[in-house]
């Protein structure tokens, strides 16, 4: 089919043939008259057709950013790209080209219809990300591979496939394999999925089926608990407390001790730090289940403060509502008297008399639209003081309740470093017992011959014992530090947060309140105001 | 009426006559005559059991006083006379009736005007209330003849005996200890007259309804199902009275009666409950309740109207301040609270006026008015608190109610304590701990014995060791075991109504099915004491066809309310309208169920100048109201009738429908039909305080160069709330109209679909209220009269129809009897034995017949057989394929045929002695052969 189009040269995707289509393809009828007065936007088409143009490229679109539906069918296109700009399209036909591969649709998410049918295509691929994907029509390609049919295991949503045409068809069992392995196929080649073809496939393929089942649910299952410990390390990342709810502090600090990895050889120093083990855990829980707690405290503060920023805001908002209507009512008989007073001022001639009325009429009208503007602008100072004043209080609390969980954790820091310090001294103790076993060689040291080796020395032994104290330290103070400097951050930017958002939306109403009043002011200049006209001839001369 | 009652005027009926004829005799003479002779004739035993008179046959001569009281139990005898002839007895002697009636009528007049305290209002009251209820006739009770009675009713157990002497010595005792105190109610008279203990009265028993296992279910029942008849004589206590059994077959009793009938019920469901014997004051006596406010409208004021309130917020927001003058506020205030005050006198004046009037006047017998109520002490079914029971209207008192004045004694079907507190007080300072021998003297020691009270546990001991008399058991009770069968218990009143009267109300209640329209319970509320003016007729339906269940009447505003069932095909659920509210366009209210109409309708209202407003639920187009102006028609020239009033404009609003781009939809929209208008009004968006706004002019479909005018003009006049929006694409602003213009169409349709609907509705209700049916309830089909009828006929015709058919076909002398012509009676011995002759000998040729008609077939067969083999073996050698098929086919035919016949002979052979044996038994015993019957005859 595409030879009718060979011996003429290819058309480049131009803005002629687009206003072209456009204009073409848009709405018809009455709406017709008003295209003719006002152009169709490229950014409003949702829907456009490009067929039988002999388009070579697929270009020059990104205009059409609002395309739900995009055929481009009987063209002959060599390659998908280009069309990444159009991230709602649901529609895309693509029918009859020349295309040999499918690719660059990763951005179309909501693709729901694709139509690929008489290209040149061998594998399916590249389409992970269409789990939308409804229809999906290849038929009249290259595919010949049963196996990659497997590929659309993927795609949950896909009811209709169209293969005919392909090699793969021409196999035996081709369709109870697909039957088979695609079990939300509804429609194969635009036919029902016969319940005779799954089953042939499926007692032929019963093996592979339930071990490709199996190894999909095993994935899914090792997602959804890596997903879970992801949120859990997140609720304790939020809480400041995350490493802390078992040992992993305690390894920490021994995991990279290259000082302590000697002392650990000595005989008994296992014991101890078992000990120290036992004894830290449990403080390191405490410091965890504290963190955890004040999480939910703060969190219970946050939602009552949110609570009553909403009632507060909802409140003024129902009310302005409530005055904006008032005033609309108002709003329609003071525009009447004003087009009263025009009116007799027309019937009856145009004197001072009319002038003034009309003036009192317009002026009734200026004065009420500010009274509607003091009275939203001064709910609205007085809301957003108040407003401010609970997030400053909420802050304060918020702060008090920082503080007392800083004071609670270092103070169990504290324990711990009392205990590594005893920990330390029973392990001086122990070095210099070791020490002089070495010194006397005697014969039930067993370490490691490096080790041995630096247990001659004094200096050394207590430089070592020293360097693994400090380390120990460091670790502590370090994960103490982390945690209050980030305490701190997020308490810093949590107020900050709340007050930027406060003004924002301050900001926004009042631009909203004066908005709306000069509208409803600028239709006073729809009247035609009748003016005495002796005014200009007296400045005339 | 109940069974009893169709029985009773049979049985009554030899008595009456002579009654009538005495009193017709002596026509002016005052009732007392009339009573004396009760007494005299029930001397005699025959008499006494047949005796008609309800309360008199105790014969007791009245005095006075007993005059003076009775004057509302003489007005319903003679209602109840004449109602209960009227409808059991209407082919009585009519003349007869006349003068019972005229006479029991005069004298009650008599005894009325004589009354010197009691309004002419109250009388008024008491007669159209004994005109309305029909309680059983006085004939009615005491039908039965003694001897119906079982035997522990006329007489005494050994042990009952013992009891009646060991009460006789603590009467002795108790008049000697106490000679100012009326003696106790102690062995009253039962129905045959025999002295039985009051404690024996008492029968538990538990009714098998679901309703009387609770002491209100009982008390409601108790008082609806039996009619309340007062004391004859108010300030004695009387000398006898039925036993439970007995009034609850009449429907009828007094206050003893009452109580015990409602203790017997409550210690079957095992209650503590106890008869009390006391005194009362006249409105509790004479059960006038005209001061007591209805129990149903009490419910009405109850709502539970419970705040929940919000969880404390730590948070607040300032409250804006409020800048005015507080001088200003006080003085304010001060003339509110002024007027306030003068408000609350002026209502306190009313009310303290009010009560004034309705004040019951002073009682002469006030203290001295003899009663019976229940009482029910804690300790069983969780009752905490001991209460009591009002049995004659079935509400529950608390222990400390003025209604009571004094206690004598009090009893339960173990034993019987007498008073021994001083009643100074009324009951208010009573204790009721009946092992305190201080306050309460027992009958029997054993039952005081099980708590005794410790002090004077060793004195007890030793003077029950002495006595051993009081050491006994009370008998068991003599009375049958109450029943109650599932018709009478749904009839429920007596007569199947019941009226009350309460403060400023009137309850009327009908037993179902009995009313024509379905009518169960109708409640008046008037709005003034003497019950003149009616402020509200609430009336309460069941099983009708319509599923109307109630209707409120408000006569002030000629408004009413009527509320359906689900179940109706137009979902309604409540009607309100005018009285002669019939048009279409009157003012209405109608409600539907919720969740049922496909159009989510939920009320629809149509209101006075023209316009329809209509609710919804839960649409998905978010719609919740629409509201419709309606023009008037104007005069034209041509065919009237089919033009419909023009709608002037349609209003509808909806619901935010979120939709997450930040468009909530239309929030109001307004079809101006006159003046071809569409103006539109959006939601706000979230956090805004304005919403867009369109206000479109319709073009006229013809004319395209109207239509960019139109739409520029809509894009300026429009509000759009964002600042920085571009103004609106004129082609959306098209598309934006189009969508309105069709749903414009849409509501026309559907304004115009519900006016026709409101025009069907009201059909359809006229149709319904014309030809009222009742839908008969699947279990309640035997309280329906004519259903039962019905059915027992069916019944009484299938039953006929079976017989019949039996009869017909089993008969085997039937033809020889027919033959005879002979009835049956005048058949003399040799006919008879001539007759069972002849059927044996044609039953004998009839089994001879038969063998030989298979014997014959059977040869034919043979015969044709052999004829065809003879056929086939001359011809065999020419024959066709076909013929010879058909030969064969034809052998194998006729060899089963006679294989058949064979056995068919053989069990002939077989079964003819037999059959033979068992006609021949058949007819010995035949009573037309034995000739039994003419014998018996």
């Amino acid at each position: 089919m595409n030879n009718l189009y060979l011996g003429d040269d290819p058309v480049v995707i131009c803005h002629g043939l687009l206003s072209a289509a456009v204009l073409e393809q848009g709405p018809k009828g009455e709406a017709e008259t008003i295209v003719e007065h006002e152009p169709v936007r490229f950014k409003d088409v949702k829907e456009l057709s490009l067929s039988y143009r002999k388009i070579l490229r697929i270009d020059n679109l990104w205009e059409f950013t609002s395309l739900t539906k995009l055929q481009l069918d009987n063209n002959i296109i060599e390659r998908i790209e280009n069309i990444f700009y159009m991230p709602n399209l649901k529609w895309l036909d693509l029918s009859f080209n020349r295309i040999e591969k499918i690719e660059n649709l990763n951005q179309l998410i909501h693709l729901e219809d694709l139509s690929l049918y008489s290209n040149k295509i061998s594998v399916l691929e590249n389409l992970d990300k269409q789990q939308k994907l409804q229809v999906l029509s290849i038929g009249n390609n290259c595919i010949d591979r049963l196996e990659n049919v497997l590929y659309l295991r993927t795609l949950g949503a896909l009811g209709s496939l169209g293969l005919a045409g392909n090699p793969v068809a021409e196999h035996p069992e081709y369709k109870s394999y697909i039957g088979a392995f695609l079990p939300h196929l509804t429609y194969l080649d635009y036919r029902l999925v016969q319940d005779e073809w799954r089953q042939q496939g499926l007692k032929k393929h019963s093996y592979e089926i339930e071990e490709m089942d199996l190894l999909e649910h095993r994935d899914e299952f090792e997602k959804e608990k890596q997903k879970q410990q992801q949120e859990q390390e997140e609720r304790y990342r939020e809480a400041f407390v995350e490493g802390l709810s078992e040992g992993q502090l305690f390894d920490e600090m021994f995991d990279g001790d290259k000082d302590g990895d000697h002392l650990y050889h000595m005989q008994g120093a296992e014991e101890l730090r078992e000990t120290l083990k036992t004894q830290v855990v449990p403080i390191c829980k405490q410091i965890f289940d504290v963190g955890i707690e004040k999480e939910q405290q703060r969190a219970e503060e946050l939602s009552q403060l949110i609570r009553c920023l909403k009632e507060g805001r909802d409140s003024d908002q129902e009310k302005a509502v409530g005055r904006m209507d008032e005033f609309l009512t108002d709003k329609e008989t003071l525009l009447g008297d004003i087009a009263a007073a025009i009116e007799m001022a027309e019937v009856a001639g145009v004197n001072d008399e009319t002038e003034a009325a009309i003036d009192t009429a317009i002026q009734a009208y200026r004065d009420r639209c500010q009274s509607l503007w003091s009275q939203l602008m001064g709910s609205e100072v007085v809301l957003n003081d108040g407003l401010e004043e609970v997030i400053q209080e909420f802050g304060r609390n918020l702060t008090d309740m920082v503080s007392s969980m800083l004071e609670a954790t270092q103070a169990l820091f504290a324990q711990v470093r009392d205990l590594e310090a005893g920990y330390t001294e029973q392990v001086t103790e122990l070095a210099l017992h070791v020490l002089e076993k070495v010194i006397r060689n005697d014969e039930d040291v067993d370490m490691p011959p490096e080790t041995t080796e630096l247990f001659t020395d004094k200096e050394v032994v207590m430089s070592l014992v020293t360097g693994s104290h400090d380390f120990h330290l460091q670790v502590l103070d370090g994960r103490e530090d982390r945690m209050t400097s980030r305490v701190k951050t997020w308490l810093q930017n949590t107020i900050a947060n709340l007050l930027q958002e406060e003004e924002k939306r301050n900001r926004d109403r009042v631009i909203e309140i004066n908005h709306f009043l000069d509208k409803q002011r600028e239709e006073l200049d729809e009247f035609e105001i009748p003016r005495v006209p002796e005014m200009e001839l007296d400045i005339a001369p | 009426m109940s069974d009893g009652g169709a029985e009773a005027h049979t049985v009554g009926e030899s008595e009456e006559p002579a009654t009538a004829d005495q009193t017709d005799g002596e026509a002016p003479a005052p009732q007392e005559n009339g009573e004396h002779n009760g007494p005299a004739e029930s001397e005699g035993p025959k008499e006494d059991s047949e005796h008609p008179a309800g309360e008199d046959e105790y014969g007791v001569v009245p005095d006075v006083q007993s005059n003076l009281s009775d004057k509302s139990d003489q007005e319903s005898h003679d209602d109840v006379l004449s109602e209960g002839e009227e409808t059991a007895a209407g082919e009585r002697d009519s003349a007869r009736k006349e003068s019972i009636r005229d006479r029991l009528r005069r004298e009650g007049r008599e005894r009325a005007r004589s009354e010197n305290y009691q309004s002419e209002t109250q009388l008024a009251e008491l007669d159209s209330t004994a005109l309305i209820k029909k309680p059983p006739s006085v004939s009615d009770i005491h039908i039965l003849a003694r001897d119906d009675y079982p035997e522990s009713y006329t007489s005494d157990t050994p042990k009952e005996t013992k009891l009646f002497q060991h009460t006789q010595r603590f009467l002795a005792q108790y008049t000697h200890l106490y000679p100012d105190r009326k003696p106790p109610f102690l062995n009253p008279l039962n129905d045959c007259r025999m002295p039985k203990c009051a404690s024996t009265f008492i029968r538990p028993s538990l009714l098998p309804y679901l309703d009387c296992y609770d002491w209100q279910g009982c008390a409601s029942f108790v008082a609806d199902h039996l009619d309340y008849r007062p004391l004859k004589q108010p300030t004695e206590t009387p000398e006898g009275m039925m036993s439970p059994a007995t009034a609850l077959r009449y429907q009828t009793a007094n206050c003893f009666e009452m109580s015990t009938v409602l203790c017997s019920l409550l210690v079957g469901a095992g209650y503590r409950a106890y008869v009390v014997s006391g005194y009362a004051v006249r409105a509790v006596c004479l059960r006038d309740t005209t001061r007591v406010v209805c129990p149903d409208m009490m419910h009405k004021d109850e709502d539970d109207s419970t705040v929940e309130s919000a969880p404390e917020n730590r948070y607040q927001l300032k409250p804006q301040k409020e800048l005015a003058s507080k001088y200003e506020q006080m003085m304010e205030e001060r003339v509110r609270e002024a007027a306030r005050k003068m408000e609350r006198e002026k209502l306190q004046r009313e009310l303290e006026e009010t009560n004034e009037r309705e004040k019951e006047p002073p009682d002469p017998l006030f203290g001295m008015r003899v009663h019976a109520w229940v009482l029910v002490l804690p300790g069983e079914r969780d009752v905490t608190e001991p209460f009591f029971i009002e049995s004659t209207t079935g509400m529950g008192k608390g222990i400390r109610c003025g209604d009571y004045l004094g206690i004598e004694s009090l009893w339960n079907q173990t034993n019987y304590w007498i008073n021994l507190q001083y009643c100074i007080n009324g009951v208010r300072d009573l204790e009721y701990d009946l092992f305190n021998p201080a306050h309460w003297e027992f009958l029997l020691l054993r039952d005081a014995l099980r708590t005794p009270h410790p002090d004077e546990l060793e004195t007890d001991l030793e003077e029950a060791v002495l006595d051993a008399d009081r050491l006994m058991e009370m008998p068991l009770s003599w009375v049958e075991r109450l029943q109650v069968s599932k018709e009478r218990y749904d009839e429920r009143f007596p007569c199947g109504r019941k009226v009350m009267r309460f403060y400023r109300s009137k309850l009327e209640q009908f037993s179902p099915y009995t009313m024509k329209d379905g009518l169960v319970r109708r409640l008046t509320v008037y709005s003034d004491f003497s019950c003149d003016t009616v402020e509200t007729i609430t009336e309460s339906y069941l099983h009708r066809a319509d599923r109307l269940i109630s209707r409120k009447i408000t006569p002030a505003t000629g408004w009413i309310e009527d509320k359906f069932q689900r179940g109706r095909d137009d979902a309604l659920q409540e009607h309100q309208y005018a009285v002669l509210g019939h048009n279409p366009e009157d003012r209405r209210v109608m409600r539907y169920f919720p969740k049922t109409r496909t159009d989510c309708l939920i009320a629809r209202t149509v209101g006075e100048g023209g316009f329809i407003e209509e609710d919804f639920q839960d649409r998905d187009d978010k719609l919740y109201r629409r509201v419709t102006e309606v023009g008037a028609i104007q005069k034209k020239f041509g065919p009237a009738g089919t033009t419909r009033k023009p709608l002037v404009s349609i209003t509808e609003r909806m619901h935010r429908n979120p939709r997450g781009d930040g468009d909530d939809g239309v929030s109001e929209r307004t079809f101006d039909l006159a003046d071809a208008k569409i103006s539109v009004v959006f939601h706000a968006r979230r956090g805004r305080v304005t919403a867009e706004r369109r206000e479109f002019a319709k073009p006229h479909p013809d004319d395209k160069a109207r239509l960019v005018p139109i739409l520029e003009e809509a894009a300026a006049s429009g509000y759009s709330a964002d600042v920085d929006e571009l103004p609106p694409r004129m082609l959306d602003l098209y598309y934006m109209m189009k969508a309105q213009m069709d749903d414009e169409e849409r509501a026309v349709a559907a304004v115009r679909e519900a006016e026709d609907e409101i025009v069907e509705l009201l059909n359809a209700r006229t149709q319904e209220e014309a030809a009222l049916d009742l839908e008969k309830a699947l279990f309640d089909s035997d309280l329906v009269p004519q259903i039962r009828s019905d059915r027992k006929d069916l019944e009484a015709f299938i039953a006929a129809q079976s017989t019949r058919l039996v009869e017909k076909d089993k008969d085997p002398l039937g033809p020889f009897l027919a033959r005879l012509n002979i009835p049956e009676s005048e058949m003399s011995t040799p006919v008879r034995f001539k007759l069972r002759d002849e059927c044996m000998q044609a039953f004998r040729q009839r089994l001879v017949d038969k063998a030989n008609r298979l014997q014959k077939q059977f040869e034919e067969e043979t015969e044709a057989l052999q004829d065809r083999q003879h056929w086939y073996q001359q011809n065999y050698v020419g024959l066709t394929e076909e013929e010879e098929q058909e030969y064969l086919r034809f052998c194998h035919d006729t060899m089963f045929r006679l294989h058949v016949l064979e056995l068919l002979l053989e069990r002939h052979k077989q079964m003819a002695p037999v059959k033979h044996r068992t006609l021949e038994r058949r007819l010995r015993s035949d009573p037309r052969i034995t000739g039994q019957n003419a014998q018996d005859g």
